[in-house]
Parts: structure tokens; C-alpha cells; sequence
């Protein structure tokens, strides 16, 4: 590191998304704090997940509190995913500042969240075996 | 990357109090746990391509025993990253609590380590 | 007691890379940090280059990381670091010579929070009369003497030297809480940059750093909860 290293920032205040992004990594925490913990005992202690079998998920959305199912699912899916993502995006823009390599590494980040988005939805509403 | 480098240098290297490395290990879960739903959402969508795939997956993924020892790395990074980000949205809302968030930290991590033994050894059960 | 002390050394005309250099003091336990770097510097080796002013905390001149943790050498006493004193330059600052860093871009982010009193309405009479109750509300910010020992000890600040750092936010807070100034949401706008206040991840470092013993985490949160509200 030299002096000469230093690059200016010339002004702070420009319109940005960060508070929006702060509020809402919060909000979904606490949503998640009762749903992912919720999701994570029960799978893991009550059902166990060496029978999280096929037709074990079958039965589960199929059954009688299968909407309800479905629904804490679809929010697993959202909150978990939108708050993993942004919390790498902080991530990325916390350590790589190549413009180029920032860019790249988050449009990367974009797709592929949109698609394990879209890949998520199928699976909870088309329905199992469905796809094939 | 020299300066990536440097920058985890610096946060290994220095001295600070349990607020620094909760923040080391809310941030590494975080990442380590953004991973592991990456794969899980891929291998619920094979709900939908029918019951080989699925199963096939399953076994691979969640129930031969190296996924087994990292199912408990995930429950203990799930069951932390839940308790501190607890701390951290209470001290957001209250700063005036953070006054207290080295013995917060503490009492969090009795808190995850009680829930997580049992937790651990339920999931060994079958491997060891 | 005898001391070893381990200072990071770098020379800009000589050396490519800073290396350690290792001196033995006889000190007094009672005796500070800074007065082992003095014993150091004028009977040992006097190249050795540090920044220290008053020597009694208060100028904020010789902030530097001791055994790993940020502290101002003037404040630390020997008998509280051990057999063996490391003593690094700060770190996120350009590095000059020896212990000495480039303190302009720690200023330039506080120059960006505009710290001085913002008010055109002119007083009924003579000065500005405040409350105690109203004093009393930024009263721990006012304490900061621009050491740069909590900026320079985030983690956030190390992996990025744009976010504008504790120290800045805190001189922000004491004049944003200020009830006879008037720019409260002009500073307010400015910390609510990408590189503002969100990127405080309240890791608590610049705390425990702070020779003044500020809260500079809660000022932080109060200032995180005024954009809220403000913005």
C-alpha cells in the first residue's frame, strides 16, 4: 500500500436500495426465525430425514393440511432465498471491488437465483412427478 | 485478491470481543447455509421429475453418512445464525442494549450450543 | 520489567515490504506503551517514526494496534500487555513510514458528514441557549477526538475503504441530535449512502477500540433509526 492507492469517493448521499435491503433483511429474519427453526426441528427431529422419502412429500402436500403445507413451504422458499441472496450480495459488494468482477459475480448471483426461484415454485404447485 | 487477502488477515488477526467473531461466524454460516439451499431447492424440484430421481438424491444428499456429519454442521449454523441475527435486530431496535451484547452473545451461544447437543446426537444416532 | 517489543517497521525509500523489528526495554510496569516506543526511538534506533502529540489521550495522535486490538499508546500501561508488546500501524490506512498512516482519507469521510453547526436563523438574544436536558442528548458523541481507532478497526472499513467509517457517523450523530442545528436531514441523507451507515454490520470493535469510551455502535443504531424515520 501506497499513498497514491486511495480512491477518491467524491460524494456520499446518492439514491440507493441499501435501506430498504437493511429493513428488510430484518423483517424476514424474524419471519424466518420462527419458520426456518420451525421447518429445521421438525424435519430433522420429528420426521427425521432419512424418511423425507417421495412419498412421504406426497402425503404431506396431499393431505389434509396440505395447504398449509404448501404455504409454509412458498415462504421457506421466498424468504430464505431472497434474504440468502442479499446477504451474499452484501457479501460480494463487502470484498470484491472490481467493478467488472462485481458485476459479473452478482448478475451470476440474479440468475441463479431466479432460476432456483422458478425451480422451487414448480416443485411446490405443479406437483410431484408432474414435470416428467 | 491481495487486498481480499489482507482484509481476512485483518479480521483473523485482531483482538476484538465476542461481537467480532459472532459476526465472523454469523457471516460464514450465512454464506455456508445460502449453499446448502441452493442444493436443497434443487433436489426438492426433482420432487416433480418423480419418485427415482427424488429418492436417489435424497439418499445421496441428505442420508449417506458424509451428509449426515454436515447435516450437523448445517444445524449448528442454522441454529446460530438464527440466535445471533435475533441479537442483532433487538440491539438495531434498541440501541441502547448494546451495552450489554458481550454477555447477550454469551447467553445466545449457551443457548444454541444447549438446543444443538441433542440436536447432534439425534442426527448421529444412525452414523456413529 | 524487561520487554521485548515487536514493532512493524517500513521504510518507503528502503524497503519493498514492512518487516519486524525487536527491541529489549526496561520499563516501569506503570510506565505507557508510548513511553516504551520513546525508549526505543531515543536510545535504540532513532529511525523508528511514530505520531504522538500531547501524550496524555486527549489529541488523538497515537492510535495504533497493540497486541492485536487498537488503543492509543499514550493510555495503555505496560504491565497490562505482557512480556511481549506487538505494535502494528492502524490498519485500512495508507501505511507512510514505520507506525505513521495517511490519516486524509479518515478525514475526508468526516469532512463528508459536515461537522459544524448548521443554523441561518438569528438568535433572539446574542448566543444560542440550550437545555441541559438537550445537551445531554449527544453528549457522549461530543467526546470524540478523531483518534481513528474505531474506523480503523472495522471490519467493514478493511474490506472496503469507501464506507465512511464509526468515527464519522459519530461526529454525524453529534450534530444530527443537536436541537439548535438545522441539517439534521441533510446529514441524514448523506449516511444513507451504499457506503453509509448500512454497511455498520454492529460487529462492536470500534466499542471496545474507543480510547474515549463512546458507545459508538448505539450512536450507529440511532442513527440507522433516524433514516428510518427521517428519510
Amino acid at each position: 500500500m501506497g499513498i497514491s492507492t486511495f480512491r477518491w469517493k467524491t460524494k456520499y448521499g446518492q439514491p440507493n436500495w441499501e435501506r430498504i435491503s437493511w429493513l428488510y433483511m430484518r423483517l424476514s429474519g424474524l419471519v424466518m426465525f420462527l419458520i426456518v427453526t420451525f421447518h429445521l426441528l421438525y424435519m430433522h427431529m420429528v420426521v427425521r430425514v432419512e424418511n423425507l422419502t417421495f412419498q412421504n412429500i406426497v402425503d404431506r402436500w396431499n393431505g389434509p393440511y396440505g395447504l398449509a403445507w404448501k404455504t409454509l413451504d412458498t415462504a421457506l422458499l421466498i424468504f430464505g432465498l431472497t434474504h440468502g441472496y442479499n446477504g451474499v450480495r452484501w457479501s460480494i459488494d463487502d470484498y470484491v471491488h472490481h467493478r467488472g468482477w462485481n458485476l459479473v459475480l452478482k448478475m451470476l448471483l440474479y440468475i441463479v437465483g431466479s432460476i432456483l426461484m422458478i425451480a422451487g415454485a414448480l416443485a411446490i404447485f405443479v406437483g410431484p412427478g408432474s414435470l416428467v | 485478491m491481495g487486498a481480499l487477502v489482507e482484509t481476512l488477515r485483518y479480521v483473523i488477526s485482531y483482538r476484538g470481543t465476542e461481537g467480532h467473531w459472532a459476526w465472523l461466524l454469523h457471516r460464514l454460516s450465512g454464506l455456508g447455509i445460502a449453499l446448502f439451499l441452493s442444493m436443497h431447492i434443487i433436489s426438492i424440484f426433482s420432487v416433480g421429475l418423480g419418485p427415482r430421481v427424488y429418492n436417489f438424491l435424497h439418499e445421496v444428499l441428505y442420508v449417506s453418512a458424509p451428509a449426515k456429519v454436515l447435516e450437523v454442521f448445517l444445524i449448528f449454523g442454522v441454529l446460530f445464525h438464527a440466535a445471533n441475527g435475533m441479537r442483532i435486530i433487538v440491539i438495531d431496535f434498541f440501541p441502547g442494549l448494546g451495552k450489554y451484547q458481550r454477555t447477550i452473545v454469551r447467553i445466545e451461544l449457551l443457548v444454541v450450543i444447549l438446543v444443538f447437543i441433542p440436536a447432534a446426537i439425534i442426527t448421529l444416532q444412525g452414523v456413529l | 520489567m524487561r520487554v521485548k517489543m515487536r514493532i512493524r517497521r517500513f521504510n518507503p525509500e528502503k524497503d519493498s515490504k514492512p518487516w519486524w523489528g525487536e527491541y529489549e526495554v526496561e520499563v516501569e510496569p506503570t510506565d505507557r506503551v508510548l513511553d516504551a516506543l520513546h525508549q526505543v526511538k531515543w536510545y535504540q534506533d532513532g529511525t523508528l517514526t511514530l505520531r504522538r502529540s500531547c501524550a496524555h489521550g486527549i489529541c488523538g495522535s497515537d492510535a495504533m494496534v497493540i497486541n492485536g486490538r487498537n488503543a492509543l499508546a499514550c493510555k495503555v500501561l505496560m504491565r497490562d500487555v505482557g512480556k511481549v508488546c506487538v505494535v502494528e500501524p492502524l490498519r485500512g490506512l495508507p501505511l507512510i513510514k514505520d507506525l505513521v498512516v495517511d490519516m486524509e482519507p479518515f478525514f475526508a469521510k468526516y469532512r463528508a458528514v459536515m461537522p459544524w453547526l448548521v443554523n441561518d436563523e438569528i438568535p433572539d438574544h446574542g448566543e444560542r441557549l440550550q437545555s441541559p436536558e438537550a445537551r445531554e442528548r449527544y453528549d457522549d458523541t461530543t467526546k470524540c477526538i478523531l483518534c481513528a481507532a474505531c474506523t480503523t478497526s472495522c471490519p467493514s472499513f478493511w474490506a472496503n475503504e469507501h464506507y465512511i467509517g464509526p468515527a464519522a457517523i459519530v461526529q454525524a450523530h453529534r450534530f444530527i441530535f443537536d436541537d439548535r442545528d438545522r441539517a439534521a436531514v441533510e446529514r441524514l441523507r448523506i449516511l444513507n449512502d451504499r457506503d453509509g451507515v448500512w454497511r455498520c454490520r454492529t460487529v462492536f470493535n470500534c466499542v471496545q477500540a474507543c480510547p474515549r469510551e463512546i458507545d459508538v455502535t448505539k450512536a450507529i443504531g440511532e442513527v440507522k433509526l433516524a433514516i428510518l424515520e427521517a428519510l
